[in-house]
């Protein structure tokens, strides 16, 4: 009766865990297309404009920290929820702001928890 | 920074937003001053100014029907409406209202791409659709078909086209109202209407005939506030199998003249895409000879300066689409068209490439379509490149050009009327002290528009980023447009802080086409809710706003 019980607890667990691990992987999955859809015209790597080394918003970080942190956002250690909801729902620069009919304060979360997960590769 | 819309006590406004809450939910209706911000134009002369147009709320409806309710909810409570569908009409306002206090209808959410047909070539959208979307979607399904996409293509097919935005392909493709066919509009009442064959319940062709039976009222919808438009269909150019480009100079001033002439004649046949005329001696403004001459429209002594540097006066790019053979033969008629009407004119075959083009095609900066930006719009690629052009950069490391803020004024097209244009506008720019860009002889058209040009002016009006420079400049402005208008030089699209002044210049017979909408408008939509003051058109509920933006 108890190494039954001890099982279930155990596959239970299990369990759990596998449906937090899946949760996780759609969570990260969401936030890398919805950083697709609406960033990486401006954030993402390649070629910018008529000569433009990068993509407009990738080049403006690299010319403004000159290589102390990596101008691709998912490849900086220092970027988290607080930072992304600032500049996103305040915009910077140029950036103009980015409304909560484009991308949700959960979309958001969903876009840092793919950083994180390109980070810790 | 919280505001109420005009003549609306707080009760009643916090009545509005329960109901409005009650119709699409407590989380699409944003009142904190946080969800606010983003609805303010980013780029605005008068931000943070006591008379900076923001909304007193948003609302970000899903459906036709919740949309329908938003506007019986403003027509009893007498809020003002601004609807926006993507937001990103920067430079003309962005998603700001004509009326500070507004209720934002945020329509992004509905963002569904109702259908593409890759042989009939059309698409219907609704209005949170972007043209990247749109793209996406017809990559992702293989179809051969084309979007022709602004630059930057993160607004909407939909919005674009309603304020009159344009392309870069060909010309029917270019002029973005026009090449719309059919809509589905939510008028002020909260009744819905479709045009063209929408209006018959069981038609097939919505998409195919704009015109249906009887007066069109499309045009209303265009920079208009009689409705809030909820679907669109839009004519697309069917995927060519080829591309070729080619560069035709000419040696003298005057040749300009011709060569408009004949780039027109190729246009109206349909045989290219859009031409992209350039000045030639822009190299020579270092030489202090030259620049005197240039700014004196001493053309003789341009001529002579030309020659004696090797340059050509003028330049057109011209692009072509259809097979190898059809675009071989389309560049060989217009050098033989070309070398017929202008002694010494010379030409560069550009390139031929199969379509669709490569990202190294794209971004290759041989001669002509140097430019990777120009090529991915003649592409109908969209793309945010252009971005490049505001933000920061090793030429503007510190800052950003926060003054990006002109006129477009419509000029005749023909090699004389740019040349009466340039004279025009460069007298115009010397009599108001205008600073920033120096309208000269050097300056061309753009023929975004197929059967029209456009030429920049008043660019650069700003003197800095200062709320004062700002105002300036914005006086500045409004005085250019006048001067313009006396020469018959009309803008042809506006922020809102400007589009009374644009409107005031329409001004045949005493205003009769503004005072013709306003008849119409106060007749659709008595209490004025939808977007008042839009275009200049302002309904008689919201009448003691007209020119409120202006600055003594």
């Amino acid at each position: 009766m108890r190494i039954g019980r001890i099982t279930s607890i155990l596959f239970l667990s299990v369990w759990f865990n596998q449906m937090a691990w899946g949760q996780d992987d759609n969570r990260i999955a969401h936030g890398k297309r919805v950083f697709e859809r609406y960033c990486t015209l401006c954030h993402g790597e390649g070629l910018g404009a008529d000569g433009a080394p990068m993509l407009p918003g990738t080049h403006a970080i690299y010319i403004k920290y000159r290589g102390e942190v990596p101008p691709l956002l998912q490849h900086r250690s220092d970027v988290n929820i607080e930072l992304v909801k600032t500049v996103v729902r305040n915009g910077l620069a140029s950036m103009p702001p980015f409304r909560q009919t484009e991308v949700t304060d959960s979309d958001l979360e969903a876009i840092v928890a793919w950083f994180d997960s390109v980070a810790d590769e | 920074m919280a505001v109420l819309p005009p003549n609306v006590s707080q009760q009643q406004f916090d009545t509005a937003i329960d109901r409005l809450k009650s119709v699409v939910g407590d989380e699409w209706v944003f009142t904190s001053d946080a969800d606010i911000h983003a609805y303010r134009d980013h780029f605005s002369y008068i931000k943070d100014e006591p008379n900076e147009l923001i909304p007193c709320a948003a609302v970000g409806p899903d459906s036709v029907e919740q949309v329908q309710a938003i506007v019986r909810i403003a027509n009893e409570f007498q809020i003002p409406l601004y609807s926006i569908s993507t937001g990103k009409n920067f430079a003309y306002g962005g998603p700001s209202p004509n009326v500070r206090g507004s209720l934002t209808v945020d329509l992004k959410r509905m963002d569904r791409v109702l259908e593409v047909d890759d042989k009939r070539n059309f698409a219907l959208v609704e209005p949170g659709v972007s043209y990247i979307d749109l793209y996406n979607y017809i990559q992702e399904r293989g179809l051969k078909v084309w979007i022709d996409t602004p630059d930057p293509g993160w607004g909407s097919p939909i919005g674009n086209a309603l304020d009159h935005g344009i392309g870069y392909t060909l010309g029917p493709y270019r002029d973005h109202f026009s090449a719309h066919c059919g809509m589905e509009v939510v008028l002020p009442d909260g009744e819905i209407l479709r045009t063209g064959m929408g209006a018959m319940p069981a038609s097939d062709s919505w998409q195919e005939y704009k015109h249906g039976f009887g007066p069109d009222p499309a045009g209303l919808f265009g920079q208009g506030n009689f409705g809030i438009v909820t679907k669109m269909g839009f004519r697309l150019m069917p995927q060519p199998e080829h591309w070729r480009n080619g560069l035709i100079t000419v040696p003298r001033r005057r040749d300009f003249i011709p060569m408009v002439d004949t780039v027109n004649y190729l246009t109206d046949l349909g045989m290219i895409g859009e031409p992209w005329y350039s000045g030639g001696l822009q190299a020579l403004m270092n030489n202090t000879e030259f620049a005197e001459a240039a700014n004196n429209f001493n053309e003789e002594e341009m001529d002579r300066q030309a020659l004696a540097a090797g340059l050509p006066s003028w330049r057109v790019e011209l692009q072509f689409y259809g097979s190898e053979g059809t675009t071989l033969a389309n560049w060989e008629y217009a050098k033989e068209l070309m070398a017929r009407n202008i002694p010494g004119v010379q030409f560069t075959d550009g390139e031929s490439l199969p379509v669709p083009l490569t990202d190294e095609q794209i971004q290759k900066s041989s001669t002509p379509y140097e430019s990777s930006m120009r090529r991915n719009i003649t592409q109908g690629r969209p793309g945010l490149g252009i971005w490049y052009m505001t933000g920061r950069t090793d030429f503007n490391p510190n800052a950003w050009n926060e003054t990006h803020i002109g006129l477009f004024s419509l000029v005749g097209r023909s090699g004389e009327a740019v040349f009466k244009a340039q004279r025009d506008f460069a007298d115009i720019s010397k009599r108001l002290d205008m600073p920033g860009f120096f309208p000269n002889s050097l300056a061309g058209p753009v023929n975004w528009y197929q059967n029209s040009f456009l030429m920049g002016n008043g660019f650069g009006a700003a003197k800095g980023n200062s709320p004062q420079q700002k105002k300036d400049a914005t006086i500045l402005l409004r005085r250019l447009l006048e001067e313009n208008a006396k020469l018959g030089y009309g803008d042809y699209r506006a922020p809102p802080i400007l589009q009374d002044d644009v409107a005031d210049q329409y001004s045949f017979n005493n205003n009769i086409l503004r005072r013709f909408n306003e008849k119409l408008k106060n007749a659709i939509d008595p209490n004025g809710i939808i977007s008042p003051g839009r275009a200049g058109i302002w309904p008689e509920a919201y009448a003691d706003l007209r020119g409120s933006h202006r600055e003594d």
